[in-house]
């Protein structure tokens, strides 16, 4: 069997093919969330969300449900982005994790200026 | 009324945030730490033969497809993963192959590292995803 190495140019040739994909990847992504944080930062999505947010947060701590409710109201507002868009936002929403998602909303809503700080979410 | 007087918060050493370290943390675990084998022999023959190196990647193209969202790495390791399995078998055999198979191995790891890096920085910074869940019990 021929286990000889490849010329060295090919790894390097390969390396870089591989940093811009994965940089593309990580570009596409972020360009997805700047859209969607400058499409929730409108005042009309902004006040009903901030009114919600308030909502939650009126005991300083958020239930499962009322994560799921956060999750539930930018996902309706997800739906004016590209279905490319969406598509790339919306994975974020789909993780297992309570505490996950609380710090996905927490994120998005703090970046969009409708609130502050993080979403807690009590744990045993 | 005397003047309030103001202390300065005592300087604190920067920490990284949540998901970074998460990023780092799946980095280290799921990306980095199946190469321990390989640097062992390396520690202990001074080299790493050839045949370790088909098996390790066979096993860890398919350890990192499996943890891939892209239906297309998945799909892809796990092909990659059955040819090296051959490979092995047919390097253990004493078989004959003519192409590069270590050097177009090195390709695909290369390869799948950094797609599954760029795959885990928008899951665990962008995202916040967690990387241990096990831990995890919320109240109701």
């Amino acid at each position: 069997m021929n286990l000889d190495p490849l010329p060295e140019w090919m790894y390097a040739l390969v390396a870089v093919i591989g940093i811009i994909l994965a940089v593309a990847i990580v570009r596409r992504k972020l360009k997805a969330l700047e859209r969607f944080v400058a499409l929730l930062a409108t005042p009309e999505r902004a006040h009903t969300l901030r009114a919600l947010w308030d909502e939650v947060m009126r005991d300083g701590v958020a239930t499962p449900a009322e994560v799921h409710l956060l999750v539930c109201a930018l996902k309706e507002a997800a739906k004016s982005l590209s279905p490319k868009d969406q598509r790339l936002i919306l994975g974020g929403f789909m993780q297992r994790s309570v505490l996950g998602r609380a710090r996905y909303v927490a994120m998005i809503i703090n970046r969009a200026g409708i609130a502050e700080g993080p979403l807690p979410v009590p744990v045993i | 009324m005397g003047a309030v007087t103001t202390r300065k918060a005592p300087w604190r050493f920067p920490r990284l945030s949540d998901p970074v370290q998460e990023f780092f943390l799946c980095i280290l675990f799921h990306m980095l730490l199946p190469f321990v084998p390989l640097v062992a022999e390396i520690a202990v023959l001074g080299r790493v033969e050839k045949k370790t190196v088909l098996l390790f990647l066979a096993i860890y193209l398919v350890s990192l497809g499996v943890s891939s969202h892209s239906r297309l790495m998945f799909g892809a390791t796990i092909v990659f993963g059955l040819m090296y399995s051959m490979f092995f078998g047919l390097a253990a055999a004493g078989g004959d192959l003519a192409a590069p198979v270590i050097g177009f191995g090195y390709l695909i790891l290369t390869l799948g590292m950094l797609f599954q890096a760029a795959e885990r920085y928008n899951r665990h910074v962008v995202e916040q995803d967690r990387f241990w869940e096990f831990t995890e019990e919320t109240k109701q």
